[in-house]
């Protein structure tokens, strides 16, 4: 019971112990994962919001989608990533912050220039919409007496609004020579123009081409340099590094993890190796146990554990007050069947009356709080017995005198039929008798004597014969 | 007015649509309520105060504290007073008679209000003033076609705009395009409250944006169109 109880609980430690161990191992794997995936969909987002703001920069400036609420909620979104990006990037190691510090730079400086776009964009709107405007005002101005002028005018008008548009789809070098060319040709023709009212709308006119083609090229200078994308060339920088390092990481941790799963294991087997060592001592202990409280042949307590359990029971009833006795059991004519029968026969006999002892006795339990039976060597035998009342202890001693006597004479076998078997009793009694347990084995001894002198079969109280 | 009743900077915006904006102020230098709220209470020249000091005087107001509770907040804190007054200005928008007409109900502008909204995309007014808002989402220069202020005029550090957030050149002049939402209601105009009238907004603008001079029926259109911008009552 005690040593499957301790087995279990060696099996739990067992168990037990590892577990810790390989929780943190998989704590720290998934922690690895956990940061590594982290920066990634972090950098995904970075990269989103860049593609999704070149795409409604491409949108707006090819006037499919012509206002900017998407491009300035796009550009909300990105001020909020960037500052999630500059807080990831607070945690990170020297090379890999420049690199954050560089994207986290390119990106205000992106949103910058969509913000500059968007102005110059406005401007451009603003002019394409009014050229066609102000050459309907410029029109409904003419007098009929210049028809030669004013058709050369409206023909120029004509070209630069075509080419403007050309330029806005197509931006062609050379469709923008010729521009600048026919705007410089109007400038010529007005300058001979009387009426003043004309000659101011067509100024606003000129101006707003001017203006246009101007501002053309400063659009398409931040469109190019928008498209250009630096950012993603930093960012896929800042991505590797961060790749490399997490590759780092991990291979330095992954060498902690071995060595964390070498030691569990190596652990798990000493202590598996102790509880198996355990287990053979146990067994082995127990067997010694054995043999050295029993009696080898008749399996009987020997004289050791004998003396052990009177010191045990004297002690005991020194306390509680209870009485004892120790009844010598000897036999007669032990030594005539050594030499008539054999060593082997003897034995037998020995084994015989050992199990009658034990076996045909009977102890009355309400009177007897406990007794054993023991071999002490040769063919003696000694009970022992233990009772509460003083005046119980000798009827009851008497009585299994009588018992053991019957057990070593009667009915033994045919074997032993020629020889006469009997039993010789010697009874002590404590406290009365003594206290000491050698004397206690002495008395009874003597009162054996006593017996054997007095004719044998039979038994003799040691205070009767004092 | 500032906390010692001198004039500020700036010609105050009003907060009925600001939570449409894309950014906020005349420099669009301010990202979103939350944050100029902060930026108010912080400003020396505005509310010159801190958070702490307004918290303590809102506890010390039993009202305020059950109606912080009412409202669903477990304390007056930064948090539930930035929130409480975000929500405010964000339940403040309302659709006008433009957005109706936008939806298709022909009927809710007359026919010289009509005239204006064509005027006002011939002319490129809606080339900045755009999207939800009529505004509100982009800067751009003010005096496209020449300069607002004169050259031996002596030139304040606002007027500069948001060259003196950037530093960069190209940036002189330049402010956050206002949302024309309830303009009728929002006199003065511009930045430097210059304007005091709509009609002399409108020509202001065709003069430096545009670099020409409206007819008289042409400013009465668009500020006919203007004023269905109002937010329906």
């Amino acid at each position: 019971m005690i040593r499957s109880r301790l087995i279990g609980s060696f099996f739990i430690l067992a168990l037990l112990f590892p577990l810790p161990i390989l929780w943190i191992y998989l704590s720290s794997t998934f922690e690895y994962f956990e940061s590594d995936i982290e920066s990634r969909l972090l950098l995904m987002e970075v990269r989103n919001r860049d593609t999704e703001l070149a795409k409604y920069l491409l949108t707006s400036r090819s006037h499919i989608e012509n206002d900017f609420d998407k491009i300035a909620s796009a550009q909300q979104a990105m001020f909020k990533t960037m500052r999630n990006f500059n807080a990831y990037s607070v945690n990170l190691d020297q090379t890999e912050a420049n690199q954050a510090k560089k994207v986290s730079h390119l990106f205000n400086e992106k949103i910058e220039q969509l913000e500059r776009f968007k102005t110059l964009h406005a401007k451009l709107t603003n002019s394409l919409r009014l050229l066609p405007k102000l050459s309907r005002i410029i029109q409904s101005k003419f007098n009929d007496n210049k028809v030669n002028q004013n058709y050369q005018i409206i023909t120029l008008m004509g070209d630069v609004l075509t080419s403007t548009f050309t330029l806005r789809l197509f931006g062609e070098s050379a469709v923008l020579a010729n521009e600048y060319q026919r705007v410089d040709q109007l400038k010529q023709l007005i300058a001979f123009e009387q009426d003043q009212s004309l000659v101011t709308s067509i100024d606003t006119f000129i101006r707003h081409a001017e203006l246009f083609l101007s501002l053309r090229i400063k659009e398409a200078k931040v469109v190019e340099s928008l498209l250009a994308n630096r950012l993603e060339q930093e960012l896929s920088l800042l991505d590797q590094q961060l790749i490399k390092k997490h590759q780092q990481e991990f291979k330095a941790t992954e060498q902690q993890r071995q060595f964390l799963i070498m030691y569990v294991v190596i652990l798990f087997f000493i202590i598996l190796l102790f509880i198996l060592n355990r287990q053979r001592l146990l067994k082995k202990v127990t067997k010694h146990q054995l043999l050295s409280e029993k009696d080898q042949l008749t399996g009987l307590n020997n004289r050791r554990s004998f003396i052990n359990q009177l010191d045990d029971s004297i002690k005991s009833a020194r306390l509680a007050g209870h009485y004892g006795a120790i009844i010598f059991v000897d036999l007669d004519g032990f030594k005539a069947v050594n030499d008539n029968l054999g060593h082997l026969v003897g034995d037998q006999l020995l084994q015989k009356i050992a199990v009658r002892l034990t076996k045909q006795l009977y102890f009355d339990k309400n009177k007897i709080i406990s007794h054993c039976t023991a071999r002490l060597g040769g063919d003696e035998f000694v009970i022992l017995l233990e009772s509460k009342q003083c005046s119980d202890i000798k009827v009851l001693a008497e009585d299994i005198a009588e018992q053991a006597l019957a057990c070593c004479a009667n009915d033994l076998g045919d074997k032993y039929s020629s020889l006469s078997l009997s039993a010789s009793l010697g009874i002590a009694v404590y406290p009365s008798d003594s206290n000491d347990i050698t004397e206690l084995l002495h008395f009874a001894d003597l009162a054996m004597y006593q017996s054997k002198r007095a004719g044998k079969n039979r038994w003799k109280f040691y205070s009767d014969e004092k | 007015m500032d906390n010692e009743g001198k004039a500020l900077d700036y010609n105050t915006p009003s907060i009925q649509y600001a939570s449409l904006n894309y950014y906020l102020n005349w420099l669009g230098n301010i990202e979103n309520l939350t944050l100029q709220i902060d930026h108010i209470i912080h400003n020396p020249r505005e509310l010159n105060s801190n958070w702490l000091s307004i918290i303590q005087r809102l506890n010390q107001i039993n009202d305020y504290k059950s109606l912080f509770i009412k409202a669903g907040y477990a304390e007056i804190n930064k948090q539930s007073i930035t929130d409480a007054l975000v929500t405010f200005e964000r339940s403040l928008v309302q659709p006008s008679r433009f957005d109706e007409y936008l939806l298709g109900n022909k009927n809710s502008i007359n026919k010289q209000e009509v005239s204006g909204f064509r005027l006002f995309k011939e002319y490129g007014c809606v080339s900045c003033h755009q999207g939800i808002n009529i505004g509100g989402n982009m800067r751009q220069t003010f005096g496209v076609m020449q300069r607002y202020y004169n050259d031996d005029e002596v030139l304040k550090v606002r007027d500069l705009g948001y060259y003196n957030l950037s530093g960069h050149a190209d940036d002189k002049f330049l402010f956050r395009v206002p949302s024309l939402r309830n303009v009728a209601q929002t006199a003065p105009y511009f930045h430097d409250a210059s304007a005091k009238t709509l009609t002399k907004a409108i020509e202001v603008m065709f003069k430096f944006q545009i670099g020409m001079t409206p007819s008289q029926q042409e400013v009465e259109d668009i500020a006919a169109f203007l004023k269905t911008l109002d937010a329906v009552k």
